[in-house]
Parts: structure tokens; sequence; C-alpha cells
């Protein structure tokens, strides 16, 4: 299939050391874009436990993307493998006149996963217990699967910014993009017909305001820009330091959504002392990001030890970012301002 | 079909061209009326589609923050977007200053909850409309009422009460979502006009910092969040903060970044643990082992800031070892002993005992022996054997080298040298503080040692460096609008108490001293003050709380802790109104959440409950307490009302939001209800041709003019919010000057000083418009006095309870069996998702966790008891039992399990979290009649303590079918 | 006085209708009979099992999309939500909504305009909202006050019958 042009391209790091996993971004999602008609259960935005099953449950085993350049079959998540969007019983509770009433799901008596359902699990044994938080939105591929495995032609890549649009008016729900795409990031609406995901925050882009996730992050986990503005902080760790990388590179569609990778406090051995060893498992963190991820972490921790020796990092200076707003530099606008939508 | 619409006068078509103008929920738009709109073409409309392509956007873009109990992470500038009266979003204003070029800004602040609090505001649960209850209590059988009818039911219910029984009868129970603003305002004159009991619930809720305040005199102190930037090493000692400090977190991430190093030491791998470069994990309970240890080794290795030691702590301070009580200079037969010096050093160059100075720590030309060890000769002419407090704190650690200590706390002994070596090889050492160690019955040993640490290093009162406790950060203006009857007066109410004041000064009490002996006022009933009580020492008394402590969980209780208490409200020591034997019989909870806050809350229902008249809650939703209530009056929600909020010098700004919308359905805010109260009570008493009354202390009140003098004649009437947050600024000394206007477009102004109040004062430090904020400088820049009974920073605590408990000196003791000798330890924290209660049932907030309570388990404890993750399970000890389901992972220490804080009572399918803790009071809190070891504004008093709750766990067989 | 209120094809006595309907499910504060009746039946904090007026209270969509929407049909149509209405959910301001459309459609009738548009646009409404509402409100089995439960059948009953004579109007 051919390959989307692209003028520029919009692109965000996430930065799993100061990603608090409170799901701020979520809600700030949930409130700006998914409360219409069917999309109760969705979460465009998703933070997870690493390692964990994730959103959807067991995501990374659903398929999708490439190998060598060639599709990948996958199949679309079902429904509860992204969690319901429990219902409760407030009548009853608050108003029903019943003392022993208690507040639960109205659909099940055994609720069994929902968008952050092992919340702080994670992996490894008690005291090297490890996690991180992973906040997931639409990676807005250069090589989007989606794109490319809709029959329909429903799926762009905007020229302008690069932000991958589902076209409501053409999509007929068929679901191959879902199936097509490895980061499971696509919702079905029921009530539409329609296949839904994360816009990127188009209307709010589109006037300099910064997506609301990553205005309203609380942690300072986002920066947001044009991938080749070589002064702007996408570029800078990206390409110039190298320590944010994309989810599963080996999924082969080019994400423009890059993180830069957790460092973890050390393991402890027999007697609880301290290791040389970061407890995050080296081979897990390259699972997830690839074999740079070793290179990015060693530059990461090497920086913040020229800062402990009192040197200056202009790679820490970037990744504190002292002034919020440079975080999104081109898109500092203040939503306020922009009025409609 | 044609049918009679007529019955019961349901439609009525008559004139019907008339009824086609009536559209009572609408306005036009535009500036037009109706018959001008009707005058215009309809607009073309081929699908619904077409109402959303339509260029659509708020009217209103209003600048509000959540008026809550957020307390870490206070608080936040939020934009709230209106629409027709209907908020449709939240977005954070996201425009707070760079204060320092070194340090990052405070942008964008926010958490999850307050970014979906329109959610919240609008949800099913919200009330509409005043209820009366109808049946039993707790029935869950409401009835309608107007504001009218239940107003004057409460206002006759109280006139029945304190004519037959007195004022001291009448308790408003406040909660922690006070804003220390408008709302205080209406529950201090409420209080100050009618002398009914505030209960005072800070050390309730087991935020006392009891070994903060047995140490530092005060609890209150905290530096700004950037200027952990200054710091060079941080402990996240007994905290959560990726859970509790989500605005401010971003200010730890990125000092790290910086350079400063974190060392995180917690039993459960929590969620900061995982941000830190050092992870030590600890058995719950046990810190004080781990701190003494610590200090063991600083001192053995020689690493003890003597210095900062001699000049700012009790250590060089000389005891008597027959009495264990200070050596004074009177004891030596110094002529006369002024007030300002009251203890004595051995001093270096005479070689003899000599008085320091207490007017200041700075010493002048005398040079104390820090390890002294002499006898003295007493003024009767007897030799005694004196020790400094260095020198027996020295004998205590031995029992603390690592190796011992380890036993206790879990942490290996390289690692606790290595721990003593990093912190005193570090140039600023700080922590993050929470209130979770305060929560531990023996949580205030654990303070006293870490603070040891600090002081024995040297790490206070410089930037990036020192010991915080409780963050408190308040304007001073309330206090004073509550005082008086008329502000007029004000000027006449300081005239009266200077000779209080000028008799304080005298005897050596510094400024911030003066403010906590203020402070204390209102905790004696009969000065004409609103009258305060403690919260804790109420429920334990009046609620019957006590009753369910065994003294056998203590092995140091040599005495029933009925005894204590009973001993400190007699002397005075815990001041306790009403008076033991006068039972409460109206409850009006405001703010709050009594039912499902209070530690064995259960018991409350039994004894209470059924002895009061009235109870009335404010609130929201019917929530777990509003359930028992007689009278449930809806209060506006956050973005409802006009107020600003307390802060705290994490985040050193002032915060004000402005109503965005007016109350939903009928409610109104706080301050409406105590105003309209007022004037209730004010028209049934003339009436009832009802006066005067007496106070038992003597005072009369005048309920027949109770509105007017509420409101000063008029001024500030009950929809004058706006007003009187407006006037409680006027009234502050430190925001600098301020518009409020502006300051309400604005949403927030940075403080400029830490102003008078008690809630503030302790900080003692400038608050720099251009720099970081570090506490406590004033005391070790300036040599200002602690204030403590030596002026000092103080270890040694010559109080007989503290003797006879054997806490004289900072020690360890193991946790006590709360609730019975049972395996596991049911340990807590606050919540991620919910700040206390008011998000704890919210769908939004259940969908992205789990939607009803759980208990985290490691994986051998649930395996070792049969129990898989999600089962059913339940929780049970000698005091009561509930049912959750298990939540299982790594990261929990075996032996401890953690739920989470504020699940709702009725979110349990089997009785409540609450049920298994019953709090036993500690009886070194019941401690008075000493310089500082006596009531205070919120601490001084009895807290309580659920973290090391002992609890046994089973699954629930047939679990998946309801319980 | 009695009404038709199966097919009614003139506007006057449907906004009348819908006017005279709003009143119904009005609080009735003044009447102390009738406001027991009232709270009985509708007010879910103080009767077991009551009818909830809100749209929200039924659908799986989330309140604020269905406060969104409302506000966006008002405001198409030229009106906003007054100060100290209900929220824009419920089934007064749904009613009243209706009321105005049919007002509407009266005063362009009557200049001669054509009222297609208008007509698309109280079927939608309808369909999308009020009929909803009234359709859960009816399934609702536990309405212990008659008259109520005779109103509310018969609102239904009207809608239906409206929703039928406009969408056959607009098929004609």
């Amino acid at each position: 299939m051919e390959q989307a042009t692209v003028r520029r391209q919009v692109a965000m790091v996430m930065d799993l050391n100061k990603c608090l996993g409170c799901h701020t971004c979520s809600v700030a999602c949930k409130t700006m874009w998914t409360r219409r008609p069917g999309m109760q259960g969705m979460w465009w935005n998703t933070v997870n436990t690493a390692p964990g099953a994730g959103t959807p449950r067991n995501w990374e085993t659903m398929g999708g993307g490439f190998r060598a350049g060639e599709p990948i079959a996958g199949h679309p998540p079902a429904e509860n493998e992204f969690g319901e969007a429990w219902e409760f019983n407030y009548d009853e509770v608050f108003y029903g006149g019943r003392q022993d009433a208690t507040l639960k799901p109205l659909s099940t008596e055994q609720p069994a996963w929902g968008p952050n359902w092992d919340e702080d699990v994670g992996g490894g044994e008690y005291p090297n217990a490890y996690y991180f938080y992973l906040p997931r939105i639409c990676n807005h591929c250069t090589r989007p699967a989606c794109l490319e495995a809709c029959p329909r032609a429903a799926i762009s890549k905007r020229s302008e910014d690069g932000i991958v649009l589902i076209d409501e008016e053409r999509c007929r729900g068929y679901r191959f993009c879902a199936e097509a795409c490895p980061y499971k990031k696509i919702y079905y609406n029921a009530v539409t017909g329609t296949s839904q995901k994360c816009i990127f925050c188009l209307p709010r882009v589109e006037q300099g305001v910064a997506t609301a996730c990553a205005r309203q992050c609380p942690g300072r986990v986002r920066f947001l820009g044009y991938l080749d503005d070589v002064d702007g902080p996408i570029y800078k760790l990206v390409k110039q330091f190298r320590v944010a990388l994309p989810l599963h590179p080996e999924y082969g569609t080019e994400p423009n959504v890059f993180y830069v990778p957790p460092l973890s406090p050390p393991m402890l051995d027999a007697n609880g002392d301290p290791t040389g060893n970061r407890r995050i498992p080296a081979q897990y963190l390259e699972q997830l990001f690839g074999p740079e991820v070793h290179a990015a972490l060693e530059r990461i921790a090497g920086e913040m030890q020229r800062r402990r020796d009192g040197e200056p990092s202009e790679l820490m200076d970037l990744l504190i970012s002292r002034r919020w707003l440079d975080m999104f530099k081109g898109f500092e606008r203040h939503p306020r301002e922009v009025g409609a939508k | 079909m044609t049918v009679d619409l007529d019955r019961r006068g349901f439609l009525k078509f008559a004139g019907s061209a008339g009824i086609a103008f009536s559209l009572p929920s609408f306005l036009p738009g535009a500036g037009m009326s109706f018959a001008q709109l009707s005058d215009l073409p309809a607009p073309a409309y081929r699908s619904w589609l077409d109402v959303y392509r339509r260029q659509w956007t708020w009217d209103r873009v209003v600048r509000s923050t959540h008026f809550l109990n957020c307390w870490y992470q206070a608080a936040c500038a939020w934009d709230v977007y209106v629409k027709d009266g209907v908020v449709l979003r939240e977005e954070q204003a996201g425009e707070y200053p760079q204060i320092h070029p070194d340090v990052p800004d405070f942008n964008p602040r926010g958490c999850q909850k307050g970014a979906c609090y329109s959610h919240r505001m609008y949800d099913p649960t919200r009330l509409k409309h005043p209820l009366k209850r109808v049946g039993p209590r707790g029935g869950g059988k409401w009835q309608r009422v107007s504001w009218d009818e239940a107003l004057d039911a409460i206002a006759d219910s109280y006139l029945d009460v304190v004519l037959e029984e007195g004022t001291d009868r009448v308790v408003i129970d406040e909660g922690t979502n006070i804003s220390f603003g408008v709302i205080n305002a209406g529950i201090g004159r409420f209080s100050l006009l009618t002398q009914s009991v505030i209960l005072e619930p800070n050390s309730e809720i087991g935020d006392q910092h009891r070994g903060a305040f047995e140490t530092f005199g005060k609890m209150l102190s905290e530096r700004s969040a950037d200027d952990f930037f200054r710091s060079d090493l941080v402990l996240v000692w007994g905290c959560n903060p990726i859970y509790t400090q989500i605005p401010n977190a971003h200010f730890y991430t990125e000092a790290r970044y910086n350079g400063t190093r974190f060392i995180a030491i917690s039993p459960d791998h929590n969620a900061s643990a995982t941000k830190a470069d050092l992870w030590v994990p600890i058995n719950p309970g046990t810190d004080a082992a781990l701190a003494l240890s610590i200090c063991h080794v600083l001192i053995e290795e020689g690493l003890v800031a003597h210095d900062f030691v001699v000049e700012q702590t009790d250590l060089p301070l000389l005891v008597r070892t027959d009495t264990s009580m200070f050596l004074t200079p009177g004891d030596l037969g110094a002529a006369t002993p002024s007030a300002a010096a009251r203890h004595c050093v051995l001093d270096g160059a005479s070689g003899a005992p000599r008085p320091v100075p207490a007017d200041s720590l700075a010493l002048g030309e005398l040079r104390p022996v820090l390890d002294a060890h002499t006898s003295v000769r007493l003024a009767d002419g007897s030799e005694v054997e004196v020790r400094s407090v260095y020198s027996l704190l020295v004998a205590r650690l031995r029992d603390y080298a690592p190796e011992q200590a380890s036993a206790h706390c879990g942490v290996s002994p390289a690692l606790i040298r290595r721990l003593a070596r990093e912190i005193a090889a570090a140039k600023a050492v700080s922590n993050i503080t929470s209130s979770n160690l305060s929560k531990y019955y023996h949580g205030n040993l654990s303070e006293r040692g870490i603070i040891l640490i600090f002081c024995l290093t040297g790490n206070m009162g410089r930037q990036g460096a020192g010991y915080s406790a409780f963050p408190g950060l308040t304007t001073d203006g309330v206090e004073k609008f509550a005082s008086v009857h008329r502000l007029e007066a004000l000027p006449q109410f300081f005239e009266k108490i200077k000779p209080l004041v000028d008799g304080w000064r005298a005897a050596g009490a510094t400024d911030e001293m003066i403010a906590y002996e203020m402070a204390r006022m209102p905790y004696q009933a009969g000065t004409g003050l609103p009258i305060f009580t403690s919260a804790a020492l109420f429920w334990a008394v009046h609620g019957g709380v006590m009753d369910l402590a065994r003294q056998s969980w203590d092995p140091f209780l040599k005495r029933p802790i009925g005894e204590h208490v009973a001993h400190s409200v007699d002397q005075g020591w815990q001041p306790l109104e009403p008076r033991p034997g006068r039972t409460p019989r109206i409850i009006m909870t405001v703010a709050g959440n009594t039912l499902r806050r209070v530690r064995g809350s259960k018991r409350l229902l039994e004894k209470l409950w059924p002895e009061l008249r009235l109870h009335v809650v404010f609130d929201l939703r019917i929530s777990s307490t509003a359930r028992f209530a007689d009278y449930v009056l809806p209060v506006a929600s956050y973005y409802e009302r006009t107020d600003h909020r307390y802060a705290t010098p994490l985040m050193p700004f002032l915060h004000v939001g402005e109503a965005a919308t007016p109350p939903y359905g009928e409610s109104k805010s706080d301050w409406a209800i105590f105003t309209l109260l007022a004037k209730h009570i004010q028209a049934r008493a003339r009436a009832r041709g009802i006066a005067a009354v007496k106070t038992a202390h003597g005072l009369e009140i005048h309920l027949d003019r109770l509105y007017d003098d509420f409101t000063m004649d008029g001024q500030f009437r009950e929809d004058d919010e706006d007003k009187v947050a407006k006037t409680l600024l006027d009234l502050s000394t430190n925001l600098g000057a301020v518009d409020w206007e502006e300051l309400k477009k604005k949403g927030f102004v940075r403080f400029a000083g830490v102003g008078t109040s008690a809630t503030s004062v302790g900080n003692m430090c400038e608050i720099p418009a251009a720099d970081t904020m570090a506490p406590h400088t004033w005391h070790v820049r300036d040599k200002v006095p602690w204030p403590t009974a030596t002026k000092r920073i103080q270890f040694y605590l010559d109080h007989p309870l503290y003797i006879e408990h054997d806490e004289e000196l900072p020690r360890y003791k193991a946790p006590p069996a709360i609730g019975g000798a049972y395996p596991l330890m049911l340990t807590g924290g606050h919540t991620r998702w919910s700040i206390h209660s008011t998000w704890r049932d919210s769908a939004m907030m259940l969908r992205l966790h789990r939607p009803e309570p759980y208990v985290l388990m490691n994986e051998q404890d649930a395996a070792a008891r049969g129990i898989a993750e999600g089962d059913l399970i339940r929780i049970r000890n000698d005091t009561g039992k509930f049912v959750a389901r298990a939540k299982v992972a790594p990261a929990i220490r075996p032996g401890q399990t953690i739920i989470y804080h504020a699940w709702e009572n009725y979110q349990f399918r089997e009785g409540s979290a609450r049920d298994t803790t019953p709090s036993p009071l500690n009886p070194v809190e019941t401690a008075g009649g000493h310089a500082h070891l006596r009531y205070n504004a919120l601490t001084g008093q009895c807290g309580n303590f659920d973290r090391d709750t002992r609890v046994e766990i089973e699954k629930v067989e047939g679990a998946r079918q309801a319980v | 006085m009695s009404t038709r209120t199966d097919a009614p094809h003139d506007q006057r006595e449907r906004s009348a209708a819908y006017a005279a309907f709003a009143q119904v499910f009005r609080y009735p504060a003044a009447s102390a009979e009738e406001s027991v009746a009232y709270l009985a039946t509708f007010d879910p904090a103080v009767a077991r099992g009551a009818i909830r007026l809100h749209e929200s209270a039924y659908s799986e969509h989330e309140r604020a999309a269905i406060h969104e929407e409302l506000l966006r049909y008002y405001e198409y149509f030229g009106v906003r939500r007054a100060p100290g209405a209900e929220l824009p959910d419920h089934l007064v301001v749904e009613l009243e909504f209706m009321q105005f459309l049919c007002w509407r459609e009266e005063r362009a009738r009557e200049r001669g305009e054509d009222v297609t548009d208008l007509r698309r646009a109280q079927y939608d409404f309808l369909v999308r909202h009020v009929s909803k509402l009234v359709r859960s409100m009816v399934a609702h089995r536990e309405v212990a006050d008659e008259a109520y439960r005779q109103v509310i059948s018969e609102l239904s009953d009207f809608i239906d019958g409206d929703l039928q004579a406009i969408g056959a109007a607009a098929e004609a």
C-alpha cells in the first residue's frame, strides 16, 4: 500500500521516570472526548502498571503490525478485554431505604477486569518487586497499520501534522483497523457503528494548544511538539540525546510517541543489601523498548551523576523543564483563549 | 384517544397562547425576547448532527478550586468551563509564575480527582433539597422538607436543648473538608454566639504528629516543594507522595534529575519507592528502631554536628539522676531564678554548671560540654549525680547497635551503617512527610527517632535541610472574624487580652509561643470565644470508643487507659467539653463524614446516637454519616461557592474559588446554612419569648438577636459569601496588598509571610517572593527559641507520664497487639483515588481501579490461607470484622496487609474497615500541666491509631455468591 | 377541560399540551397534598423505587454528553437554560423545549414559511431525548400514585401520537 506523505509530524515524549500513575491524563481525555454515546468504556488514553496485562488485557499477544514490512495477522480486542465501565446501584444504596445495600457494579457479582485492574501489582518477588507506569495513547504511527488495513480508506494520516484520523462518515465499523493495530488502541463504538480512537486533540493542537493529556499532566510527563523542530524538546530527546524510544519498535509501524525508559532502585541481595543491579530487569525493558534502551538508561544515569557531582547537564535540564510551557514548544496557547470546539 | 387531563387540576389549557410565552426553564438568547426570536426564520435543520456541527463554546470560564482536605497536595487553580449555568468541564489554569530560575515552576498542578469534580457534582447521589428522617435512624426513609420547615424544627430542638440541658450539649462536628475561610467563619461565629462546642478533628484523624510536637513543641513546619531542589538527599520515610502529593510530585522526580538522591523507607514497595534511588524495606511500625540505630552509628563513628546540637537542642542540658528532672538554677541556689533561665549545662570553660540563656539560642561565652556526667552540689549542700541528655542518650543508644536493631526493623546492619554515613555526608538532608507515622500507636517514638537523626547531623532550618512534620500555611483573618460580635470591637478585644499577652511575654514567650497560647484559649470554655474540644477525646469519652481498647494490648500500660483519661480531664490537662457526664444532645456534622472516619465508629451508634435528640448533617449526598441523621441539609459543591482555602508551604499560594454557577437545586453554602439557622433560632426564640440564656460557664448568649449578631446587623447575610471571603482577607496580615476582584480572576496569590495564626506561624521563616521557602530558619539562623519547655529542640521529656512509660528519652517499642494477637498487620494509607471519602464511590474513579473495597496481601500470605486474587475475604480480630476482596501483589511485605483509605461503610458487603480498628488511646497523649506537653491547636491532643491493627484473614467460602 | 392527545395538528394546541405536561412534572411546592404524591412518585431521595425525571438516569450515555447535546439543541434554536432551572436533561426542561419548538413552528406557519426543518428537529428531539426518557418512565413498574401513573401513560401516548403525526407529515 501507498505510504502517506507527511510534511511535518507532531510527536510526544512520555518520561516514565516522572509518570505517577495518577490517570489525570485518562480523566482529562475522557472528559474532553469520550463522553458521547457509545464511548462509556473508551479510554483513548490509558495508564497501566508494567509488567502487567495492560489495556486491553494481554494486548501484546493480539498481533497486528508488520514484520519485515509484511502485515502480521491480529485480532481485535473484545469489549471485556478492555474492561467494563461499571454502572453502580446508586439508587438502591442511596435511596433504597435499605440499610444493608452494598454499592456494587450492576452487571456482575465478580468483577474481573478493568482498564487499570492490576495497578501496582507488577512483577518480581518481595523484596525485589518491581513495576512502573506505562501511559499509552494512539501512536500516530509513521506507517499506520490501521490505515493500510482499512478497506474503506476511512483512515488518513494528515500531511500537515501526521495525525492519524478515522473518518466516521466513511467508517463502517468492520474493525480491520483494530485487528491491524499492534498497540490495540482502537475502540469500537456500538452506537455509531464506527471505530474510534485518540485524535491527538486535533482541535486543540490545530490552534496551538497542547493536548489535554499533556497539558493536564501534573507529573509533567509529556513533551509535545514537531519531531523536526531541532530546537524543540522532542527532537532533542529522540534524535539528539536518543533517550526517548518507541514502544515495541519491532511492531514495525514507527510510532510517534516515544518513552524515556524508567530507572529503578537497586535489587537487594539475600541479606537485604543493595546490589549493583536495577530491579526492573534490563531484559524486560529491552522487550518493550528494543536494544537501544540500555544505552538510553546509562545516558540518563550518567547525566544524573553529573548533576550530583555539580556538573551541568543539558539533558537533565531538558527533562526537568523548569519552565513548564517549554515542554510544549509551539503549543503553548491557553485553552481558554481558543474558544470553540 | 381523549382523556380527561383535568383530574387533580393537572392540565390547564385555558389561554393557551399565554402559556406559549411561559418558558420558565429557558431564557431567549442573544438579548432578544421570545417573541422577537420567534419572528426570525427558524434555522436550517437536516439532522441531529447539525447541532454538533455548529461551533460551540462555553459562556464563562471561572477560576475555582476544590475546598477539600487534600492537605499535603493543596491547592490548585482550575478553570471551570460553564455553559447555561451547567459546568461542562474543568482544566488546570496553569499560570503560576516561576519563582527562581534554579527551580521548576508550580505548573500545572491538579490531579485526576479534581479533573472530574464536574462529574461528581452532578452525579445521581447529589441531594437537591433538605431531607427529614421518617422511621428509625438509619432506616433510610426520608421526607422532603422545605428549608423553613427544616430550620424551624432544628431551631426549636436547639432551643429545647439549651433551655433544658445547657448550651454545651450542642456540638458542631467539624469535619476535615473545611477551608479555613468562609466555612470556618460560619462555624466559628455560630459557636461564638451560641457557645456550642466545635470538635477539632486534626488529632482525631491521626495527623497530630506527636513526635514532632514532643520534640519541637509544635508539629507545624514544611518547606516549599521547589526547595527540595536545594537538598542533596531526601528521605521519603513514612509516606507515599506519589499517591498523596500528585501536584507536588514533579518536584521530586525533577529534583532527582537535578542530582538529589531519594531514599524511600517503607514496608511495601509502594509507588514512591519505585521512584527512589534506594528503597529500604522495613517491618511496619519499627521505624524508631531503624532511626535510633542510625543515630547509634552517627555517634559511634563521630559524625555528630557538635555545634548545632549544642546550640539548638537539649542534648547538653543536665538532668538530675535522682529525680529524672532537669537540673535548674534553683537547685543550685541561684538567688532569683528568672523565668528565662531554667536549665543548666556543664560549662567547659569553668567546669561548673551554668544556666543557659532562654531568650535566645545564642550561647555567648558559654561552652557547654555535650557529653557531661558529673556530680554537682545543690543549694542544700547535697551532692547529686547529673548527666547531660546526650550522655543519657548515648547510654540508651547502646541498645541500638545495627545488629540488634536489625532484629526489630528487618534492615540489614550493613545497610543501616550505609544510611547513617550517607546522611552524615550529605550537605542538605530533608524529608517528605505525611501523617502516616502518627497513625501508629508508637508513631511518636518513630518520629522522635527520625528527628534525632536530623538534629545529630545538623540538618535543620536551612534551604534544602530540615525535618518537616506537618505542613500548614493559613491566613489569619478568620480567628478575628469569629472572635467578636462586631468587627468594630476588634481593637477592644485586643486591648482586653493585652495584659494576658504582656504576661506571657514577660515570662519569656516568643511571638510564636504567644500564638499558641492564644490558640489554646478556645479550648477553655467560658472565655467568650468559640469553644473547641478535641474530637478524639470527645468520641473516646462521650462516644464510648475508649471502651473498645484492651489494656493487655500494650505491655507498658500499668493502668487502664480510662484512668489516664479521667485524670487528664480532671486536671484540665486535656480539656473536654461538654464535661464527662454531660451527655451531648445535638450534633451538627459539617464538612465531614464522621461515621466513615472515626475509628471504631460503630460504637458511636451504639452509645452516643441513642442519646442524641438531634443529628443534622450538611452534605452533598447521603454519606455513611448522613444515613443516621435526622435532617440532611444539602450543601453547595466546590464550584458553587466563593471562598478561599488554607494552603501549605509546599505550595505557598492562597487559592480563591468563585462560584461558577448557583448551587444545584435548593442546596446552599455552609455559610448560608449557619446564617439561616441563626435567623430561625432568633425568630423561634422571639416567638417563644426566649431572650438570653446562661451557659454553664456563666456567660449570657442572646438567642433573640442571634441573627443580628451573627450577621453583624445585616452586614454579612446568608448570600454574602463573597463579602465574607473578602473581609477575611482584609483582616489577614500575611498576603500583602490584595485586590479582591483581581484575585478572583487570577485565582491565587503567593503568601507574603507566615502570619500570626497557630496553624501557620510554626514554619518560622520568611516566604521570599523570589526564592524557595525553608522552615525553622528563625530558630536556626536567628536563634529564636523553640516553643518547648527547654526553649530548645527537646529530646528529654520531663513529664511524669513519659517517665512512667519509659519514654523520657527516645526509644523503640514494638507495635502493640491492637485488636488481639493476630498474625497480620492491617496497615493503611491514603489512596490515590479519593480525597478522604469525597470520590470513594465515584463511578469514574472506581472504573479506573477496582469497584469494591480490597485488601492488598503478599502472595505468600494469600497462598498460606488458600486465598486467590479477587477472592472475597473476611478480615477479623477481637474488635470486629469486615469483608473485602483480596488483591495479591509481590510489592506487599509478607505479614503486612493494606487497606487504602476511606471506603464508605456502604461499600463493604459486610461490616466496614472501621469495625476492626479500636484505636486505643496512647496514655502519653493525655499529658498536660507542662510547658509544652499539653493541648495545642491541631496537636498536643489525643490521636487515633489504626495502622498497627492486628488481624487474621480468611477466605469467604462460596465466595462467588453475595455475602 | 379535555383535549385530544393522539394526533394534534394545531400547533397552538400542541404547544399548549407540552406546556401543560411540563407543568404536571414540576414540583408542586404550593400544595401539600400534591407535593406528597409528587415526591412519593418522583423523588428517589424520599421514595424507594421512585421514577427518575432525568434522562441521564436511564441512559447508558454519560450524563455530561447528554447535557452537551441538549444544550446544543437549545442553543441551536436560540434559547438557553435559565438560572435555577432544572438540569438540561430533566423532563420538564425537555417538554418546555418541545413547547417552544411547536410555538416557533406555529409562528413560522403564520408567516407562510416552510416548516419541514422545524418538524424534523422536533422529530429528532423527541426520538433522541423526550421519547427515550418517557419510555423509560413508563417501563418503571412501581408507580404507587394512580394519577401520576395515568398521566405518564398519557404523556407517552401523546408523544407516540405526536411522533407519528410528525413522521407522517415529514413523509407526506
